[in-house]
């Protein structure tokens, strides 16, 4: 289904600008039930880190594709509530493309050094910060 | 009289606060007292998470796992407005069980408690819309602060 998706990882230059390629303008509206939006096709992992990224509390993105699931971790440095609210809302808005592609969000504050190392190596790196 | 399958969780949240306040003064009185904010933030989730049961039930929808609940709430127009709310202190909560976040005082009152009074008051607010009565709206705050 969407195993073999091509996901974009792309760095952030100091400005938090998104690399060109992700800036290509979408219409999430345009087209949605496994994933392709506008012309582009994205994983859970590559949708959100399109969202968020750029924020600067934000440590890693990581996205793990299990038999059942895309598991997403996003790891902050903080969590305050705007943050949040973007991200939840983000995630409302995977829920209505990704329809046919079971996802888990995982947003955490307490994973770094070992732990984050670790969780680092265990998926799809989206975005690391530097 | 309200739907048996709805009445079964609204007496399950009154169970599950008097296991908070069990917990909450057994930590206090321990010598030296206990943090145990890791627990009470995971317990504040299961009683919202409680409450959205009790409300999936006047839709027709029952949940097994968290994911098709979050599902839900993220498509059901009648909830989006706390579906913030609750995943903020659902995230939380998994932070605290299986990470072992700990959270202030101020935290737990200012953030996690404010964010399951926002849940409660919704799903109250819903179940009233439904003609559910006798609702029962339990007050963690009276336990946690």
């Amino acid at each position: 289904m969407f195993d073999n998706a091509v996901v974009a990882i792309q760095e952030i230059d100091e400005q938090g600008s998104i690399g060109q390629p992700n800036a290509v303008e979408v219409t999430p509206s345009e087209t949605a039930e496994h994933g392709a939006v506008g012309n582009m096709w994205l994983s859970p992992g590559s949708f959100m880190f399109r969202e968020i990224a750029s924020r600067p509390e934000v440590l890693a993105i990581v996205e793990r594709i299990e038999p059942e699931r895309h598991c997403v971790l996003v790891a902050l440095e903080h969590d305050p509530d705007e943050l949040l609210d973007d991200i939840f809302d983000a995630e409302r808005e995977m829920f209505r493309i990704f329809q046919k592609v079971p996802f888990d969000l995982r947003v955490t504050v307490s994973q770094s050094g070992d732990a984050l190392a670790s969780v680092l190596s265990s998926g799809i790196v989206h975005y690391q910060r530097r | 009289m309200n739907p048996p399958e709805v009445q079964k969780y609204l007496e399950l949240l009154k169970h599950d606060l008097k296991v908070l306040r069990l917990l909450t003064d057994a930590a206090k009185s321990s010598n030296p007292p206990e943090d145990v904010s890791d627990w009470q933030v995971t317990l504040l989730f299961y009683l919202a998470c409680i409450y959205v049961k009790a409300a999936a039930q006047l839709y027709g929808e029952r949940f097994d796992d968290h994911i098709s609940l979050r599902g839900w709430l993220n498509r059901e127009q009648d909830m989006i407005a706390m579906t913030r709310d609750y995943r903020k202190l659902e995230e939380a909560s998994r932070d605290a069980r299986y990470e072992g976040r700990l959270f202030s005082p101020r935290e737990i009152e200012q953030e996690q408690l404010s964010r399951f009074e926002t849940v409660r008051d919704h799903v109250v607010d819903v179940l009233r819309g439904k003609g559910v009565t006798r609702i029962t709206e339990i007050d963690p705050r009276a336990v946690l602060v």
